[in-house]
């Protein structure tokens, strides 16, 4: 790809191996990320059981393999990062515009809530919504968008407020475009370049948030192997078995890592001027 | 002076309560090119703006009508709900509007062609195809060369000159009655101008649409107009045909206007500016908007609103001192 810089490269390189192990999973993987096997217990990485089983990562005090769990686990984190990204943009974009377009009552209504949800630190809120919810999959994916639609909601906004003033958009309705034809085949790409890069630094916040709300025990059940549940169970371990909790570690940073490079990139190739401002 | 296709009655536009027009009256008709003269904030654009209702809260029409002949009778648009899908019916296919400023009035996300044949689309319920073919004879009709391939051009691949020819062809497309240029050459460079009015001019011809023509330039209102109307402060002050009021401007304020520029005939004299800057606009005023500014001001001016007064059959003055 023209333009791509190391930065760029790498970021799309950690995600895309992240997402070839959660599509590939089943075969990648050496071992069922489930198959317990106690005698072969807390195994450290690249060492060979009695049974004569090797793992390259080591095994978990159940004897569970830890690097198909970690395999398994970009799932968790993919579906949470892209689902919960997903939802926060649809309701904050819509928010937005509407904030934006439909006047000052609007608009006032909710630009206060924006501040309103991002004035709560996440974790509680999202702690008394699972709370209420209860815990799994969608419901970590609903707290995140609940709190994170803001994020967009507000940039949205203030992308609205730009493009609302372009002789384009004034020509859309003077050429008899109706408000949502103008709004989703005009406006909507005319923004897309800075709600890209928020998108993908959001979805590096979103891994994070899904690995600390499963360490809490608030997100997916334990039988589905997820990085943060990973470090909760590693947790009494990490003085004897430091892989239990390194690795999954290691995983959740490479991925945020990748998506916030990615974000980096994508800004500098959508706003060069401001590449330029920050060099 | 051929049938009229748009005549505004009264208008006053406000903003919450302050006027920013009085009483604004003119009619356009088919094949002629009226033209609005008048500085910075005179209510030019709002004016533009209000007869195709696309005023943004807190601006709006207070009162006045704005009589559009849709072939089937007429329509006022002052009444229309600015949303209503009778309005955007109108928009675009009835009235069109060619902006001020190429480089930004092009949604830059989509080739021109797209952009064109998004209002064939909507108010001829043509095909993609016959849309995008429509599009390539505007193109052509506009003087671009090789419209087959510019068709699929995107803006920024585009010149100034030539986005505002682009902008023209969407403007012609669906062969609106009422054509409103708001200073449609004011950000092109001198050769450009003389193009784009010459082309205006041409297709004007051709179509026979009404046309108005905003503008704050006198050169310009000299090539193009054949009927002028002087805005000051929200009212019309002076009105007559080009060449009378150009050669015989009776309101001090255009007389004023026309002082200010260098003689055409080359003629060297120091250029007279109008003294003073123009008032923002209040809620109270009584009597002459130009008052303040006027070398003629007697004591009625600053009292009473100046009565238009009829020069001749075509030139009116909205004037004191030219009354009595």
């Amino acid at each position: 790809m023209r333009g791509l810089s190391g930065k760029g490269a790498i970021g799309l390189f950690i995600l895309a191996a992240m997402l070839a192990a959660a599509v590939f999973a089943r075969w990648i993987a050496p071992a069922d990320p489930n198959e317990q096997d106690i005698l072969n217990g807390l195994a450290a990485p690249l060492s060979v059981s009695e049974s004569g089983a090797f793992s390259i990562l080591g095994t978990d005090r159940l004897g569970q393999d830890v690097l198909s769990r970690i395999i398994y686990g970009a799932r968790v984190s993919l579906i949470v990062a892209f689902g919960a990204v997903g939802l926060s943009a649809v309701i904050g974009i819509a928010a937005g515009c509407v904030a934006g377009f439909m006047g000052r009552v609007w608009q006032s209504i909710i630009l206060t809530a924006c501040d309103i949800v991002l004035s709560i630190p996440f974790v509680l809120l999202a702690l008394a919504l699972i709370s209420a919810l209860g815990a799994g999959l969608v419901n970590v994916i609903v707290a995140f968008a609940m709190v994170r639609w803001a994020q967009f909601a507000r940039i949205t906004y203030a992308l609205a407020l730009e493009n609302r003033e372009r002789e384009w958009f004034q020509s859309c309705r003077a050429g008899g475009i109706g408000f949502g034809r103008t709004m989703l085949v005009h406006v909507l790409p005319n923004m897309s370049g800075p709600l890209l890069v928020v998108a993908s630094l959001e979805l590096a916040y979103a891994i994070l948030m899904e690995s600390g709300l499963s360490f809490l025990g608030l997100g997916v059940p334990p039988e589905v192997p997820s990085w943060g549940g990973m470090l909760q169970e590693g947790r009494n371990e990490m003085e004897t078995a430091w892989w239990l909790t390194a690795l999954p570690g290691v995983a959740i940073m490479l991925a945020a890592i990748g998506f916030n490079f990615l974000g980096d990139w994508l800004r500098d190739r959508l706003d060069p001027g401001l590449a330029q401002v920050l060099r | 002076m051929s049938a009229p296709v748009l005549r505004v009655q009264g208008l006053s536009i406000a903003l919450r309560g302050t006027p920013l027009t009085r009483d604004i009256d003119f009619t356009l008709a088919a094949g002629c090119t009226t033209a609005i003269v008048g500085e910075s904030g005179c209510g030019k654009s709002i004016t533009a703006l209000a007869m195709l209702n696309l005023l943004r809260p807190p601006l709006a029409i207070r009162s006045g009508r704005i009589l559009l002949d849709t072939g089937g009778g007429e329509q006022d648009i002052a009444t229309l709900a600015p949303a209503s899908s009778a309005m955007r019916d109108l928009r675009g296919r009835q009235i069109a509007m060619i902006f001020q400023d190429p480089m930004t009035a092009l949604d830059p996300v989509y080739t021109v062609g797209n952009q064109i044949a998004e209002g064939l689309r909507r108010h001829l319920g043509l095909s993609r195809q016959a849309a995008m073919t429509r599009a390539v004879e505007l193109l052509r009709q506009v003087g671009i060369a090789a419209p087959e391939k510019r068709v699929h051009d995107y803006p920024f691949q585009m010149s100034g000159g030539m986005r505002q020819r682009v902008m023209i062809a969407m403007a012609i497309a669906c062969q609106p009655r009422v054509l409103i240029a708001d200073e449609p050459t004011t950000a092109l460079d001198v050769t450009v101008q003389a193009q784009i009015l010459d082309l205006l001019r041409e297709l004007q011809e051709s179509l026979g649409t009404a046309t108005l023509f905003i503008t704050h330039d006198l050169g310009v209102v000299a090539e193009i107009a054949d009927e002028v109307i002087v805005m000051y402060r929200g009212t019309i002050v002076e009105r007559a045909p080009v060449a009378e009021l150009l050669g015989d401007p009776r309101h001090p304020y255009t007389q004023g206007l026309l002082a200010s520029l260098p003689p055409m005939d080359g003629t060297r004299r120091p250029l007279r500016p109008i003294p003073g800057q123009v008032r923002p606009p209040d809620a109270d005023s009584q009597g002459c908007p130009f008052v303040d500014r006027c070398d003629r001001a007697m004591a009625i001016c600053s009292e009473v609103a100046p009565p238009v007064v009829a020069l001749s059959a075509t030139h009116t003055a909205t004037c004191h001192a030219l009354g009595h």
